[in-house]
């Protein structure tokens, strides 16, 4: 399988479609996560978050050609900046705020893509400690963990979200844990 | 160097790859979202089509300068909402 850096590369010379597609398969269902994670869906106005996403699709896949391609994590980074600016987008002229938080009906639909699969009871009820552990933190605490392990960035982009650098990131989401380990043993 | 990984921390990873796992099944790219991909190709193409190597140069040089002004505006805007919530 090609890597992103190898596909954005061959997108950048050849400029085929399918290449660009496979870009967007790459990273789409990571950043349609994240925005929707940020846009609820009767936060802002009805497909909102959608529409933020296909609007992002659009904005990476036309700054492909002149993206200076280092590594895939200052691709991933150029992706999530834009789709923050999208979801900002939403927002601008409404007096909702974006959503930073757990939201249930989020976490019941990215479990309903796992509910066909066959899981062991052990994964399955790991699963459902580490939403009880979740549940048990408290601001800002709960909103980094969330941010990491359910939107799932990584401590650099975490990082990029709260305007801080990666090693602080990885240092709040740890104290973060040590936290949690010290409400699970209460 | 002891192991600092927790049963918390691998918890949570478990739990964030059954996320990342779930929510790409349920969310899959549609063909809307392809077609709207393809378009965009196609449409650059075209507006590329008509400029000279020197024009295509710097279109994406403009193209790749303005990107990095919003990401550094971003950036600072996330700098003082982090200020914020840190007093």
């Amino acid at each position: 399988m090609d890597s992103l850096t190898d596909l954005i590369c061959r997108y950048q010379e050849t400029r085929d479609p399918a290449d660009a597609e496979k870009i967007i398969e790459t990273i789409g269902p990571d950043l349609s996560r994240y925005i929707r994670s940020r846009i609820a869906p009767n936060s802002a106005k009805r497909d909102a978050w959608e529409d933020a996403f296909q609007e992002t699709l659009v904005a990476i896949v036309r700054g492909l050609p002149s993206f200076h391609i280092g590594n895939a994590d200052t691709f991933l980074s150029y992706c999530y900046a834009i789709a923050r600016n999208k979801v900002a987008d939403q927002f601008r002229g409404t007096k909702t705020e974006m959503n930073t938080f757990v939201d249930p009906e989020l976490l019941r639909e990215a479990l309903a893509g796992l509910k066909d699969k066959t899981m062991s009871a052990e994964s399955w009820a790991d699963l459902n400690a580490a939403i009880a552990l979740l549940k048990k933190n408290d601001p800002p605490c709960l909103e980094y963990l969330w941010n990491r392990y359910f939107v799932g960035l990584s401590f650099a982009l975490l990082g990029e979200e709260y305007g801080i650098t990666e090693d602080a990131a990885t240092k709040r989401v740890r104290r973060c844990l040590s936290l949690a380990r010290g409400l699970t043993e209460d | 160097m002891p192991d600092d990984t927790t049963n918390e921390e691998e918890l949570l990873e478990k739990f964030s790859h059954a996320v990342r796992e779930g929510w790409a099944q349920r969310h899959p790219l549609t063909e809307q979202q392809r077609g709207l991909v393809r378009g965009a190709v196609e449409k650059q193409l075209r507006e590329d089509k008509d400029l000279s190597p020197e024009e295509r140069r710097k279109k994406a040089e403009k193209e790749r300068l303005k990107q990095m002004e919003e990401q550094e505006q971003e950036h600072e805007m996330k700098k003082k909402r982090e200020r914020g919530r840190g007093r």
